[in-house]
């Protein structure tokens, strides 16, 4: 059922995930945070983050095996979805408050004394 | 003896224990989530305190990873030793994830003392609130999981390895397997994202 191998194979998975972020974050550091870009890393960091997730679910929590992988799978998915409604809708809302805030009002904790706009 | 063991095994992956911890790390997981999207909303509001890639140390967010990613395949080997009805290497895997599970803890404990003797507590700023609400709500589950990892060695050690005892260490190791993947989203959103 759950075997040496598959979390030998698992931890070094989950360290060349690690230090592949590492690598990308130290190089953009290293080039005075030029390269790669902001958006490569963005996307560089959600994507071994994500490949980790599965590493971890597949290889150490043994998702999809045993006598109740429907209803663990199904629990699963579910309590997914909640997050991305949770983390989803408050950066969306949150989001619209703060392009919608009138100004003269605290931003990153600085006062925005003069409306150029105005 | 090997045997009668096999048909443990087998019992315990239909255990309705086991989902019912499943369906409490999930739930965990949506506390998490709020703390998480807390962060994302906040981590910008510094008020004027230090910012993240002031106050943030890259070297020490990579051990504090490695040590928990290791504790967990530590705690992955003291399952399988006890499938394998190996009291003592059961222990000692047990043994090794308590000792990374206490320098980790150890490790954020002297990151949040340096950060709140430099002037950067959590009244701060409002990015400082949700940083420690969320890292120290980690920290505390490691610290709660760590006592019950002790326990759980006090029964293996006195009563052996039992059907009952197996299930309680498979319901650990789940539940220490997912702080791992919770830390892995704190490494990424709060350390490297703050750090870039």
């Amino acid at each position: 059922m759950n075997t040496v191998k598959s979390y030998i194979v698992g931890y070094f998975l989950s360290i060349a995930l690690t230090l592949g972020a590492f690598g990308l974050l130290t190089w953009h550091i290293s080039t005075g945070h030029i390269m790669p870009t902001h958006t490569v890393l963005t996307v560089g960091f959600i994507t071994l983050a994500l490949l980790q997730l599965l590493v971890q679910l597949f290889f150490f929590l043994h998702v999809g095996k045993g006598q109740n992988k429907y209803w663990n799978a199904a629990a699963l998915g579910f309590a997914l979805f909640i997050v991305a409604v949770v983390v989803g809708g408050t950066l969306w809302i949150m989001q619209n408050l703060q392009h919608t805030q009138t100004p003269n009002t605290f931003l990153n904790g600085q006062i925005n004394v003069v409306n150029e706009n105005d | 003896m090997n045997r009668e063991h096999k048909t443990n095994v087998k019992e315990l992956s239909g255990d309705k224990v086991i989902f019912g911890l499943w369906l409490y790390i999930l739930s965990d997981c949506v506390l998490f989530a709020a703390l998480f999207a807390t962060y994302a909303v906040q981590h910008t509001q510094i008020f004027g305190a230090g910012s993240p890639d002031q106050l943030f140390s890259l070297s020490n967010a990579l051990t504090e990873t490695l040590l928990l990613l290791t504790s967990s395949f530590t705690c992955g080997l003291a399952v399988l030793a006890a499938y394998a009805n190996k009291k003592g290497l059961t222990l000692a895997a047990l043994g090794a994830t308590l000792v990374l599970g206490l320098s980790f803890v150890a490790m954020e404990l002297t990151e949040f003392s340096k950060l709140l003797s430099d002037g950067h507590g959590w009244q701060q700023s409002a990015f400082l609130s949700s940083f420690f609400t969320l890292v120290g709500t980690h920290g505390l589950h490691i610290t709660l999981g760590m006592l019950w990892m002790l326990v759980l060695m006090v029964h293996i050690y006195m009563r052996g390895i039992s059907t009952g005892n197996t299930r309680k260490l498979l319901t650990f190791s789940i539940f220490w397997h997912f702080l791992d993947i919770i830390w892995i989203f704190i490494f990424t959103f709060v350390y490297l994202f703050g750090l870039m």
